[in-house]
């Protein structure tokens, strides 16, 4: 019997399986994360240009440096809701800019003009593929500018809310 | 490299047996092996000396809840989807254990009033991993399909440890019909990792009537990992024989101590009958040296990032350090007390097929003996969250003076299916032995759940 035990635990096998399945496997958790919010009235917008009167701010998004960032994104949603009670058009660009400065993506967002009673309301999302991530991963600060087209146009304010999802791919 | 963690991960961390359940083994009296799983056990023998890191090699591991099988099979489906379908189907009550014991020194003797002395050296490694059910699922699939779903922090509960066990034992036969006995341990902690009641939830939902569209929770966090003897393994600058100096002075009292104590009885209600129980390892171990304690506390929320228009631009440092202030990160050197996991051993078997050869007056069987034996058992094995417990029928024959076997069927909350065999021989004053369980998944390792085995050489003696 004892030789028999040995036999057994000495040709038992693995069959029917392939481990080299290992190489496929692929964790791919998609995050979903706040990024910035605001909420600008008139007395902000401090530069005066051609095209009406502007307010900018940037932050650092440090987390964009980091190696899950760097080695494992493959793609980025981000997500801007604008809500608009000036009575007048706006314009927002973000940017998504290097430790240098260098800006590596740009997104412009036409705001129509609101009001008090009827905000104007824009949900707007940019997609970065697969083939434009290595902008986000070279980006580590996102600006925001936003120009008021008419400088008059002084009650209300915009706010804007943002996400980003974060898709990985670990392997 | 992160998938191979995952799949090691998700293989290992899934589930469990009951890794400390030696069954075979259990009111075995020919083998002195019995002892150590009940000190009232009773013996066919009046000495033993086992042979020095052979008289037992044990080793057990498995998982209740995957297999390699529904991880790797070939055809039908992606190995990411099997994953994923894996991760699901597993709870958080899903566990896996391994067990390893290794006797590095035994010895016993029946004195003239027919008490049996046990001592002994055994090195033993214990590992239990609860599957943390909802940290897999976010390192997995990540939040964005889990809006408004608590991640729960508890889910995260393991135990590891590696000790040596010194013990010294006796059995006494108080009558003909009962025996008890006692074991003291010592144990010598070499390495030691526990983790269990940690807290907390991390949440993210929607923020309707907040600044921004979610909302990110991190509530009554309190994750603490208490270790002893980490701190030299993951120690760069030692050398292996500074290594392997400081692990032979742990093991050998050098280190973090603790105390112990088995217990246990057989009682023969009548010839035919016996009925055994036993406690193992009550016992504790005090963690005083080489102790180091992380821990990550406290509550948070957070809406993401204000601009203000102009701000210092210093938002990130702000919410980083505001995070900091709120999310503790600590390393500490407090000492903590373990306590060993207590197993529970109960019997009843009925012997049949009488052994008419006389009777060895030295040892305490003024009864009738039988060849066969037909029984049942129960085992308990208390674990961080509870009682894991095991169900057993064996039959024990003796087929002559040389050569004795059991087999048995085994049932807990994982398996069915498990069916063990022992074979012992005695050939002079040599024995050899060699038990497995899981025998039917031996046919396909990667179908199997769990699976162990033990196996010795001593030398045993008996007055004529």
């Amino acid at each position: 019997m004892a030789f028999l035990t040995l036999l057994v635990a000495c040709f038992s096998c693995v069959k029917d399986v392939d481990l080299d399945q290992a190489n496929e496997i692929v964790l791919s958790p998609e995050a979903a994360v706040d990024l910035i919010f605001f909420d600008l009235v008139a007395s902000e917008f401090t530069t005066v240009s051609g095209s009406g009167v502007t307010a900018k701010d940037e932050t650092r998004l440090d987390f964009l440096d980091d190696d899950y960032i760097q080695n494992d994104l493959v793609r980025a949603d981000f997500n801007f809701r604008f809500t608009n009670t000036f009575e007048s058009p706006l314009n927002a660009i973000i940017r998504f800019l290097s430790p240098g400065n260098g800006v590596q993506h740009t997104v412009v967002v036409p705001i129509p003009q609101g009001s008090l009673e009827e905000p104007a309301v824009v949900d707007y999302t940019e997609i970065i593929n697969e083939a434009q991530i290595t902008r986000i991963r070279r980006s580590i600060k996102m600006s925001v500018e936003v120009t008021r087209h008419d400088p008059s146009a002084v009650a209300g304010s915009l706010q804007l809310a943002s996400k980003g999802f974060f898709y990985f791919e670990f392997q | 490299m992160m998938r191979i963690l995952f799949v090691l991960f998700i293989l290992t961390f899934s589930s469990g047996i009951m890794a400390q359940n030696k069954q075979l083994l259990y009111n075995f009296d020919d083998l002195p092996q019995s002892l150590l799983l009940n000190p009232g056990a009773e013996t066919n023998f009046d000495m033993h000396i086992g042979l020095p890191f052979l008289s037992q090699i044990h080793l057990s591991a498995g998982s209740s809840g995957v297999n390699m099988y529904d991880i790797f099979r070939e055809g039908e489906g992606s190995v990411n989807d099997r994953i994923r379908s894996s991760l699901h189907k597993l709870t958080r009550k899903d566990f896996f254990t391994v067990n390893q014991q290794l006797e590095i020194f035994s010895i016993g003797w029946r004195d003239r009033k027919r008490r049996y002395y046990t001592a002994g050296i055994y090195q033993e490694f214990d590992a239990f991993v609860y599957f943390p059910k909802d940290p897999a699922v976010l390192a997995y699939e990540g939040n964005k399909n889990y809006i408004g779903r608590n991640f729960d922090f508890s889910d995260a509960a393991f135990t590891a440890e590696v000790l040596n066990v010194f013990h010294l034992g006796f059995t006494n036969y108080y009558s003909e019909d009962f025996n008890y006995g006692f074991r003291g341990k010592i144990y010598s902690g070499i390495f030691n990792a526990h983790s269990v009641d940690n807290t907390g939830i991390f949440r993210t939902e929607l923020s309707p009537e907040g600044p921004n569209l979610y909302r990110h929770y991190m509530s009554q966090v309190d994750i603490l990992i208490n270790t002893a003897g980490w701190d030299e393994l993951t120690d760069s600058d030692a050398t292996d024989r500074q290594l392997m100096a400081s692990f032979l002075k742990k093991a050998f009292l050098g280190g973090n101590i603790g105390l112990g104590l088995d217990a246990g009885f057989t009682w023969y209600p009548s010839d035919q009958y016996r009925v055994t129980a036993s406690l193992l390892d009550i016992g504790f171990m005090r963690q005083t040296k080489n102790v180091e304690n992380y821990r990550y506390y406290g509550d948070y929320q957070t809406d993401g990032i204000e601009l203000l228009f102009p701000g210092t631009r210093e938002y990130w440092d702000e919410w980083e350090d505001n995070l900091d202030k709120n999310l503790k990160d600590e390393t500490l050197t407090n000492s903590y007390t373990t306590w060993r996991p207590v197993k529970f051993n109960a019997s009843i078997d009925f012997g049949f097929a009488e052994n008419a050869e006389p009777c060895n007056c030295y040892r305490p069987m003024g009864r009738r003996r039988y060849f066969n034996h037909l029984g049942a058992q129960f085992f308990a094995v208390k674990r961080p969250r509870g009682l894991n417990y095991a169900t057993t029928l064996y039959f024990d024959k003796t087929f002559n003076d040389n050569f004795r076997g059991k087999i048995t069927y085994t049932a807990d909350s994982y398996s069915f299916s498990n069916i063990g065999l022992l074979f012992s021989a005695r050939l002079s004053n040599f024995n050899v032995y060699l038990a497995a369980d899981n025998l039917l998944d031996y046919t396909n390792l990667v179908k199997a759940q769990n699976a162990s085995v033990q196996l010795g050489v001593q030398l045993m003696f008996s007055r004529e």
